[in-house]
């Protein structure tokens, strides 16, 4: 029986197609897989459906009844209950109050013993194990016991439809396997799952049927047991031909950057880097790979002194660096390229290709601007790295996110540095652009450079490090030279267990 | 001896409710995520929309508090549908009612009968305080328990700190914080009118300026949260009164100086709180509009 | 091509007509609410403004203090440090002025160069501690400047009518300063100081557009976590933006002692620190268009004032002024509007 219909359903935000007229039907009791990469329009549709965005055109039925949603309130008294990929959780709340909010028909006065024995029941009904937590502020909570809280959350309101966006992306191996578990008896109890994910394997182990999207257009619809994880990777990447071809390297001269039993803290004070030892040596590429959120860019801030360090040194061509401000360390030739804070976006896309160093003496003489050189510098860079935009005066906010980080590329490139720390840069960005990074970076160790390249894309790591260390948990759980499909599972393997 | 500090906590604290009652309306909308910078204006405006209202219901000083608090909504509802539903920046349509809320008030008062009225001091019911000193102490109680106890509480608080949780369970943010911005700004009407009445006997334009102002800055002083916007309020009714008590045990500061105590305050208590870590209090979301996408 | 200038075209349409239309209907219904005559308001206002030689001398004397004023706002509001405590600050350099011009003795052109000197300091210092607490202690510097403003008032007021006071006259005010320490006039009421105020507009515009500074104003303004990633100090910024603006504000307070009121007594601020941030918002980032904006400010409050003599309190000024601001959400609405 079909619960749920989406026919052609077109969406665009601005010039971008997210959604190409996308046809799905969701049917009683089953897990349909919405499998595709980053930007392929999975959660878009979903948010659709639930109320939160509004579709440029298509039809959505429920249960044979065409309907319209133009807020998650509606669809949540339509019994469709989504749990978002970012949670959207209070932070500062209990998991109580948070569970608190999405009720309804709950009266006024909190009698917090009754609520709480509800809550309860339902924590136990669907094995959350959440009963003791329930007065826990949420920050408090590990990631997964926040996913709990918002599954929590939508469950309470005895959904028919649920969906779940991405909800093993920041889950350790152990969690994962639980979560799993725990989905395959929501299964047996009758429910229904749309579950939206980018990873292949999780889509087979799972689900009934696997509907495959790629850059906003319907691939297929297939039976999971009758797929293979060659054929939904075919289809997956239709458009993508992995052309990054890396190069031998040439002997190492001389060690770069030597960090030695590194400690930091990260923004909630906890110990996220604890006892980090590596080095990159000369003209190499150097990846970490490791889940988001374990220590990575703290370690990169840290190098930079954008983060002070409890403890450890950081040695730049010998040199100790980690009291050295920020400005000093840059002017040694260390520039960080991340994915936020690179742009003051509402300023122009001129200004911006200075941002690291405005008050050089190229662009600004006692402290008066010259925008003659200035202008002359981002066209430069707009030139030299594809950077598509209306003008050198458009703001930088106009930019696609792919041209954005093309641009920081380009500002960080044209000043030569010694090592570049490369630290989630590609994060949300279309295939295209992140290609094309990729490649950039690839040159520029051709030419020289160095790179400490951090980043979830496990196969993006594999495809251009020389050498790869694994973190997991703010320590480092193994370094691979050699680098094959073999190693990949290792490095897979090390990343997501739990010490 | 005992008379004499009867005498002096009563006018110490007789105030009250001239912070109480802004403080905890301006509270009010900032919990829910807005601002409402022209809160002096509308305190003015109150003042004389109480004072009129006194003078068209027969010197009732019931009519004088409602047309004071229906003056306070008048212009909440306005903010509300320039800072909400238009997405304005506040601070701006703030400044713009500050000014056109003071100015409206000034120009009734003097072109119209309003001027020549002199009202009735408030009588006192109990302890020598009156109905509205009770009043706002409920009110006060109100709150507390709103914000402790109930979900309407938890949903405000909500959409102040995460609109985007709060839309994502099915609240209609836009709603709760017009409820809130506005029935907010008709407690600071409320509080305007019964100043006007009860301390000037009338409405006078140089007088109630500047205290809608300490109110807004006892709900950062008390980190937005109500028993300690009473603490607050309880501080500046204290030391407010102690200005005219000063003067009259014969203090020997000059009198100008006197008259800003309350502004000296209000530096050296927001700067303490600051200090001592006031940083994270605010509603994360206080000013900025909630757009979906 | 086209459409830019189609665009601005309608921007300045917008712009006058919130400027002109907002006041020209307050005045219809002020002179209904009173029971005036409209037309004889309205040609009053305009006579007494920009109809005659005396009018427009007058208008221009008051676009000086406003171009002062308005030139401080911007480099504040630029980092988006909302600062409201102008008048007191406009006070604090009163003070300063007069503490030079009434107690020094020494030649005219000294002490007037020597008062503009001090009374930047003072304001700057002034509007500083607001500045100060909000880079160190992020307190919100909307509440502190507005308080500030009630305390410098206070102090001015306490100085002219009491230490400073001139024994002769009853009303609390100083002393007159020495005729020498005046700036001459050009065209009674129209004051030399005017010259100074229109030079502060080319200096903002360098300032804000052209300057390292003005790159970092605005940018610790409008992203202060990515301005700080990319290397600005952000507190000192900040700090910077109300040290400067207050201290300009200050220079325009010792501008009125010594191209107007040429003493000192309560009241004189005017609310100019208040008005002068019509001008500013009016003009968004377009620095040059400043004297325009001020100047039609200034018809405003020298329309207005002299309309008290038709009957009119002078104090709706306040009225006009809300009225203005209200006035230019409405473009922004349009727009929006458009946009969908």
């Amino acid at each position: 029986m079909e619960i749920a219909s989406m026919q052609n359903i077109t969406k665009s935000f601005g010039l971008t197609r997210a959604l190409d007229s996308v046809t799905i039907t969701v049917n009683k009791g089953e897990v349909l897989s919405l499998l595709g990469e980053n930007g392929a329009g999975k959660t878009t549709l979903m948010n659709i459906l639930c109320g939160l965005y509004r579709k440029d055109g298509g039809t959505i039925l429920l249960k044979g009844n065409e309907v319209e949603f133009s807020s998650p309130q509606e669809s949540i008294a339509a019994r469709i209950g989504m749990i978002h990929q970012s949670f959207t959780l209070v932070s500062e709340f209990t998991a109580l109050e948070n569970v608190l909010l999405g009720l309804s028909n709950t009266p006024s006065l909190i009698n917090k013993k009754k609520i709480t024995e509800e809550v309860s029941v339902t924590s136990r009904r669907f094995q959350l194990g959440l009963e003791r937590k329930l007065d826990t502020p949420v920050y408090k909570l590990s990631v997964g016991e926040q996913q709990k809280v918002e599954i929590l959350k939508c469950l309470v309101k005895n959904p028919e439809l649920i969906i779940l966006d991405e909800p093993d992306r920041l889950l350790t191996e152990g969690e994962r396997q639980d979560f799993f578990n725990w989905l395959e008896q929501l299964t047996n109890q009758g429910h229904t799952i749309v579950l939206i994910t980018h990873n292949v394997n999780t889509a087979i182990m799972v689900s009934t049927r696997i509907a495959v999207l790629e850059k906003g257009k319907l691939k297929a619809t297939i039976q999971a047991k009758e797929t293979s994880r060659d054929e939904l990777i075919a289809l997956m990447f239709a458009e993508f031909s992995p052309s990054i071809h890396k190069q031998g390297r040439t002997q190492t001269s001389g060690r770069l950057l030597d960090v030695t039993s590194l400690k930091v803290r990260d923004d909630m004070g906890f110990e996220s880097v604890s006892d980090v030892s590596l080095h990159v040596d000369q003209e190499e590429i150097v990846g970490i790979a490791g889940i988001e959120g374990n220590g990575q860019s703290e370690i990169a801030e840290a190098v930079m002194n954008l983060r002070k360090k409890v403890a450890g040194s950081i040695k730049f061509n010998g040199e100790e660096i980690s009291s050295y401000p920020t400005k000093q360390i840059q002017k040694m030739g260390i520039t960080l390229f991340g994915s936020k804070n690179m742009l003051i976006q509402p300023l122009s896309v001129k200004i911006n290709s200075v941002l690291d160093s405005p008050e050089d003496s190229a662009f600004s003489t006692h402290g008066n601007l010259n925008w003659q050189t200035i202008a002359q510098h981002a066209r430069r860079i707009v030139d030299k790295y594809d950077v598509r935009c209306s003008g050198i005066d458009a703001p930088a906010s106009a930019l696609s996110g792919g041209n954005k980080q093309k641009l920081v590329m380009g500002r960080k490139l044209e000043q030569t540095p010694k090592l570049l720390l490369v630290v989630n840069a590609t994060k949300d960005l279309d295939l295209k652009s992140t290609e094309y990074l990729y490649g950039m970076l690839l040159e520029y160790r051709k030419k020289g450079g160095t790179v400490l390249f951090i980043s979830v894309d496990l196969d993006a790591i594999i495809d251009i490090s020389d050498r790869v260390y694994v973190i997991n948990r703010g320590k480092i759980v193994g370094e691979f030279s050699d680098l094959t499909s073999e190693t990949k599972q290792s490095i897979g393997k090390l990343m997501a267990e739990v010490s | 001896m005992s008379g004499f500090i009867e005498e002096t906590a009563i006018s110490l604290l007789t105030m009250l409710p001239v912070f109480l009652l802004p403080a905890l309306g301006e509270m009010l909308g900032e919990k829910s995520g807005v601002y409402n910078i022209g809160i002096d204006g509308v305190m003015a405006f109150g003042a004389l929309s109480g004072v009129a209202g006194y003078m068209l219901m027969y010197q009732s000083h019931l009519a004088a508090m409602m047309f004071g608090f229906a003056g306070g909504i008048a212009f909440g509802l306005f903010n509300s549908l320039l800072s909400i539903r238009f997405k304005l920046n506040q601070i701006i349509v703030g400044f713009g009612i500050w000014f056109f809320a003071t100015g409206l008030a000034g120009l009734v008062y003097t072109s119209t009968a309003v001027k020549d009225v002199v009202a009735e001091r408030f009588t006192p019911i109990f302890f020598s305080f009156d109905a509205v000193f009770y009043l706002s102490i409920v009110i006060f109680i109100g709150f507390y328990v709103l914000f402790a106890y109930t979900k309407q509480g938890t949903i405000i608080r909500a959409v102040g700190m995460n609109p985007r949780a709060a839309d994502a369970a099915g609240i209609n943010v836009d709603r709760v914080r017009w409820t809130c911005a506005t029935l907010g700004a008709g407690l600071v009407g409320f509080g305007g009118a019964y100043f006007a009445i009860n301390f000037f006997q009338g409405f006078t334009q140089v007088a109630v300026a500047g205290y809608g102002w300490i109110a807004f800055a006892i709900v950062i002083f008390g980190r937005w949260r109500p028993s300690n916007v009473l603490l607050g309020s309880l501080l500046f009714a204290t030391i407010t009164g102690l200005q005219t008590r000063g003067q009259v045990i014969g203090i020997a500061v000059p009198s100008e100086f006197m008259n800003v105590l309350p502004h000296i305050s209000v530096i050296i208590a927001l700067t303490l709180i600051m200090v001592l870590g006031g940083r994270q209090s605010a509603p994360e979301s206080l000013g900025n509009p909630y757009v979906r996408e | 091509m086209l459409a830019e200038f189609r665009k601005k075209i309608w921007n300045t349409v917008i712009f006058l007509l919130v400027i002109i239309l907002m006041p020209v209907i307050v005045l219809l219904l002020i002179s209904s609410a009173m029971e005036l005559q409209a037309t004889d308001v309205l040609s009053y206002f305009f006579s007494s403004t920009i109809g005659s030689v005396s009018g427009l001398l007058s208008v221009l004397d008051r676009t000086t203090i406003l171009l002062i004023l308005s030139v401080g706002l911007m480099i504040a509001f630029r980092c988006s440090t909302w600062n409201i405590g102008a008048e007191g600050q406009m006070a604090v350099g009163i003070v300063g002025a007069l503490g030079v011009s009434l107690f020094l003795a020494l030649p005219g052109p000294i002490l007037i160069m020597l008062g503009f000197l001090v009374s930047f300091i003072l304001g700057g210092l002034w509007g500083g501690v607001a500045g100060f607490l909000k880079a160190k202690w992020e307190v919100n510097e909307i509440p502190i400047t507005l308080m500030q403003n009630f305390v410098a008032l206070a102090l001015l007021d306490y100085m002219v009518r009491g230490p400073w006071r001139s024994p002769e006259v009853a009303l609390g005010r100083t002393p007159f300063i020495p005729e020498t320490a005046r700036l001459p006039f050009i065209d009674f009421p129209l004051n030399s100081a005017f010259i100074i105020g229109l030079v502060f507009v080319p200096m903002c515009y360098w300032l804000l557009n052209n300057t390292l500074l003005g790159y970092r104003l605005q940018a610790a303004g409008v992203d202060r976590a990515a301005a700080s990633f990319a290397g600005i100090n952000v507190k000192r910024t900040i700090f910077l933006s109300m040290f400067i603006s207050a201290a300009i504000a200050g220079f325009g307070g010792a501008s009125l002692v010594f191209s107007e009121f040429f003493m000192g007594q309560s009241m004189m601020t005017g609310n100019y620190g208040f008005y002068a941030i019509v001008p500013t918002l009016l003009v968004g980032s377009k620095v040059e268009l400043l004297p325009f904006a001020c100047f039609l400010t200034a018809v405003i409050l020298v329309g207005s004032l002299n309309l008290s003599i038709v009957g009119v309190p002078a104090r709706f000024t306040l009225l006009i002024m809300g009225t203005i601001f209200l006035g230019m959400c409405l473009p922004v609405i349009f727009q929006r509007k458009r946009k969908q």
